[in-house]
């Protein structure tokens, strides 16, 4: 609903707080969406997410890549929340409206 | 995970594009053998498979064939060299007039009425070797695009798997040719 359990928006909601690998950002992403992403999943949004310019890879960390949101990326994210609150705002609105 | 969900999911993982797997193959099956998870997890990277498939460009070709074109070759002919010596010698024999090749060859074929499995063997041989020795030359590619993704089909040439294709096809056409006509004669008889 609303796409909030989109893959994409979650990956780039987790790497908002900073560089991550694969396994922290399903752990993380399990944590604080209560989504359990699956490795095809999470390597296909990472996947988009990386043609789209919105996150990079980083140098190799042992067997893990660690990935990182772009510029272009927060500024995607911050354009996607907002329209998620103001659509969570106006919900809120008329659900008390019609209380 | 566990032992079975672990192999699943490395299977499904080969199932992706070669594209893919060289971009994020160690980095998934790194995943694989860190995270706590079950055979969902296998059936989610065979959905990502065919969505990369579907969606990434990347060429689909037949692995390890496509590598190996050689060895796929070699296989196909040592599989086709039979059917292709009886159906040869019977051709001079018989087409050409050889009484020698004939004579020597038609006791042979008698005895394979006796023998189902060699007989269907050398049947079935021509179409394996044929399907052996093309499949490593196909790429296979979903290209998106209006109206919609088509698909193209590339082969590239190699020509000992060529030759061998073609070989395989002429002598398949032999064959049938020479089944259809003792069919055609014993009907007559």
């Amino acid at each position: 609903m609303l796409g909030a359990n989109d893959p994409n928006l979650l990956v780039l909601v987790s790497l908002a707080a900073g560089p991550r690998h694969g396994h922290a950002i399903l752990l993380d992403v399990r944590e604080f969406a209560g989504v359990r992403l699956g490795p095809g999943t999470l390597y296909g949004a990472i996947g988009r997410l990386e043609a789209d310019g919105l996150i990079e890879a980083m140098p190799l960390d042992g067997r893990r890549r660690p990935y990182r949101i772009t510029g272009e990326g927060r500024a995607a994210l911050g354009d996607r929340l907002g329209g998620l609150n103001q659509a969570v705002q106006t919900g809120l609105r008329r659900m008390e409206r019609s209380a | 995970m566990t032992r079975i969900g672990r192999r699943a999911a490395r299977l499904a993982l080969r199932l992706h594009p070669r594209a893919w797997r060289e971009r994020y193959g160690f980095e998934v099956a790194g995943l694989i053998d860190d995270s706590d998870s079950s055979l969902a997890d296998a059936a989610d990277l065979a959905r990502s498979a065919i969505h990369a498939h579907a969606t990434g460009g990347a060429p689909m070709r037949f692995e390890p064939a496509y590598r190996h074109p050689g060895p796929f070759a070699a296989v196909a002919a040592l599989l086709l060299l039979p059917t292709f010596a009886v159906v040869g010698l019977s051709l001079i024999g018989h087409e050409l007039g050889v009484t020698a090749v004939a004579n020597a060859v038609d006791p042979w074929i008698a005895r394979l009425d006796d023998a189902r499995a060699l007989d269907l063997f050398l049947v079935l041989a021509p179409a394996i070797a044929f399907l052996l020795a093309l499949v490593p030359l196909l790429d296979l590619r979903i290209e998106r695009g209006e109206p919609g993704p088509t698909l193209a089909v590339r082969v590239r040439a190699v020509p000992a798997n060529l030759v061998i294709g073609a070989v395989a096809i002429l002598t398949a056409a032999a064959l049938v040719g020479h089944i259809v006509t003792e069919s055609v004669l014993r009907i007559g008889a």
